[in-house]
Order: C-alpha cells, then sequence, then structure tokens
C-alpha cells in the first residue's frame, strides 16, 4: 500500500471510529486499536499511542456541540474525574505488581451483567423521578437539558453520589491496568447507578474521557511512541468523526443509544475476560 | 446555557480550528514530500495542541468556579489537575 492511501485508509477509518465513540461516549480505542494494529500491521505501541490521541479528538471533537446543547454536565464530570484520574493513577502504580487476571475477569463480568441491565432497559427514554441524594444536593448535580428527539425539557436527578464515585475509581484502575473500558465504565455508573438520562451519561463520559487520556497522551509523547503519519490522520479522522457523531447524538433517541450500547459492552466484556483468563 | 459552559465550548473550539490546520498542513507536506522535517514537526505541534484541549477545559472550569466563588469545586478542579501532573511524573521514563 502506498503512503498516501494507507493514511487517507486511517483517515477515514478513524471517521467511524469517532462517530461511534462520540455517540456512545467511549474513546473508540476498541475500535482503533484493532484497525491500527489487524489492517494497517502497525506495532501495538504506535497503536495504543495513537488511541489515546484519538480518544481526545473524540472528547473535544464532540464537546463543542454537547456544550452548546447543555447535554454534558460539567460539573459531575469534573467530580467523578477526580475518581477516574486517582484510578488511573492507581492502576498506572499497580501494573506489574499485581496479577491483575481476576480484576479482568470480574470487571468483564460486571461489564457482561450490565449489557445484560441495559437490554432490560433499553425502551426507557429517560428516568422516571430520580430524587437527588444529600450530596448531589449540596454540590448541585442536577441539571436540565432540551431533548430533541423527545422536544421537551428534560430535568434530571443524581442520586448514589458517592457509589458512582468509587466505581469510578475502580474503572480508572481497571482502565490504568488494561487499557480498554474505561468509557464504557464511566456511562454505566452514570446510566445505572447515578440514575441520569443515558443522553447526559454518555456526552458527562465524553467529555471526561480527553482529560484522563491527556495525561497518558502526554507520556507517549514523551517516550516518542507518538508517531505523525499514523496519530496525525487519526486524530483529524476522529475528529472529524465526532463532529458527525455529535450531531447525529443529539437528535436520537435515549433507547437508540441503549440499543447501541448493547454489542459494544458485550465485545468489551469478552475482551475483558479473554485478556484474563489468557493471563 | 451557563457562561462557563460558553467560555470553555469558544476556546475548545479555537483550540480544535488550530491543531487541526496545523495537522492538516503537517500532513499535506509530509506526504507530498516537500518539507518533511518541517512537516513532521507541524503536525505533532497539532497533537500537542489537541492534547492540550481537555487539560484547559479543567483550567477554564477552574477559573470559571473561581469568580462565581465556588470554593468547593475550585478545590475538585485543582485535585484534579493535581493528580494528572502526578499521573504524568509516575509514568514518563526517568
Amino acid at each position: 500500500m502506498s503512503l498516501e492511501l494507507t493514511t487517507l485508509l486511517i483517515f477515514l477509518s478513524s471517521i467511524f471510529a469517532g462517530v461511534v465513540g462520540s455517540i456512545l461516549g467511549l474513546g473508540g480505542g476498541i475500535i482503533i486499536v484493532p484497525a491500527l494494529t489487524l489492517l494497517f500491521g502497525l506495532d501495538i505501541t504506535t497503536a495504543v499511542a495513537a488511541s489515546a490521541v484519538s480518544v481526545i479528538a473524540t472528547s473535544s471533537g464532540a464537546a463543542v456541540a454537547y456544550l452548546k446543547k447543555g447535554i454534558s454536565n460539567t460539573r459531575i464530570a469534573i467530580l467523578l474525574q477526580v475518581g477516574t484520574t486517582m484510578g488511573a493513577l492507581t492502576g498506572a502504580l499497580l501494573a506489574g505488581l499485581l496479577d491483575p487476571r481476576w480484576i479482568f475477569i470480574l470487571f468483564g463480568l460486571l461489564m457482561g451483567y450490565s449489557a445484560y441491565a441495559m437490554y432490560q432497559a433499553r425502551r426507557t427514554e429517560v428516568p422516571d423521578s430520580v430524587v437527588s441524594d444529600r450530596l448531589a444536593q449540596r454540590l448541585r448535580l442536577e441539571g436540565v437539558y432540551y431533548d430533541q428527539a423527545l422536544d421537551r425539557l428534560v430535568e434530571y436527578g443524581v442520586t448514589r453520589t458517592v457509589p458512582g464515585m468509587a466505581l469510578m475509581y475502580g474503572s480508572g484502575t481497571v482502565a490504568g491496568l488494561l487499557g480498554i473500558g474505561a468509557g464504557a465504565f464511566k456511562v454505566l455508573a452514570m446510566d445505572q447507578v447515578m440514575g441520569l438520562p443515558i443522553k447526559v451519561s454518555t456526552a458527562t463520559s465524553n467529555y471526561m474521557i480527553g482529560v484522563t487520556a491527556a495525561s497518558s497522551a502526554l507520556i507517549y509523547f514523551i517516550r516518542g511512541d507518538i508517531q505523525a503519519l499514523v496519530a496525525g490522520p487519526t486524530a483529524l479522522g476522529v475528529l472529524v468523526g465526532a463532529m458527525i457523531g455529535a450531531r447525529l447524538m443529539v437528535r436520537m433517541k435515549g433507547s437508540t443509544i441503549r440499543t447501541l450500547f448493547i454489542p459494544v459492552l458485550l465485545v468489551i466484556a469478552v475482551q475483558m475476560i479473554w485478556k484474563g483468563a489468557m493471563m | 446555557m451557563n457562561l462557563i459552559e460558553d467560555r470553555i465550548a469558544i476556546i475548545l473550539k479555537l483550540g480544535l480550528i488550530l491543531s487541526s490546520s496545523l495537522i492538516g498542513i503537517g500532513l499535506a507536506s509530509l506526504l507530498t514530500g516537500f518539507e518533511s522535517a518541517w512537516g513532521q514537526w507541524l503536525v505533532t505541534a497539532g497533537l500537542v495542541v489537541l492534547v492540550a484541549t481537555p487539560i484547559l477545559r479543567v483550567v477554564m472550569a477552574l477559573f470559571g468556579y473561581l469568580m462565581e466563588r465556588d470554593f468547593t469545586f475550585v478545590m475538585i478542579s485543582l485535585s484534579v489537575l493535581l493528580i494528572l501532573v502526578v499521573g504524568v511524573w509516575v509514568g514518563a521514563p526517568h
């Protein structure tokens, strides 16, 4: 394959990753890493480094639209970010010290169970009457946004704030160890634990993933793992995809997003259990 | 829309325009083989700007909370930034 063609193909497949990632609040690493290694034959270090850049591109590319539409909740994002960044740090420190096999299998099973829970709740547009807990009230985490698909304002409460943060810490640790699943766990914690509407969950997760990825991307820069001809077209493609995805997502029904989420959760669950079992 | 979100969106947009132009021009010069070293440098600069955008969002939010005198969230934003710095320090090769 010529250099021009490879660059173009990386760009085009990254658009797809950006669309999927921005709608579901994931980094798109589950698409980018296999695409770069399997389709383009790149080594895993280069692919993972490009994937960290692509997570940031997904996050920032979609964030402009989500901020303007008021769908992402920046207060919840920054609060939960304490948990995820501390978790990522713990994961980085534990790597090599701990046999992560059982953690992978445990979280893989948890992810599989979440796919089932998501399937059961697949028709839910907006959770009804979530009463905010005391901490959420004190920190003013509740919010309101205009839902284009439902054509009405959606007011939402936030519950189980502390368990939500604890799950963020756990998922941050796992993501730091394994390198996948960070975005999916954020969405699940907000949707299934804290009772947020699915669109708020994915948009807020999308907002958060860039911040955690920024520190890993910086580390890859320092190590010299970021290659211009790989990370460049990936970043551009993902940016374009994320802008398209964000525009699609604001018009989508919550139930559609839930349905799209189920197979992705299953894939991540299988990946995690597989990696754990293979260790 | 809230004032903080509004400002973050504007800064973010500017950052993205700058970053994608740098990457785009850099890739074009790399692929045409014209000024390859310069192209490499431009793409890297664009990627650095892109990587900076999420950090910038936290910093912008921090200033927003400071102006609103919401000190709980000032502390929360500060701790996120601090953990990020520690994370880079721990992860970077020494």
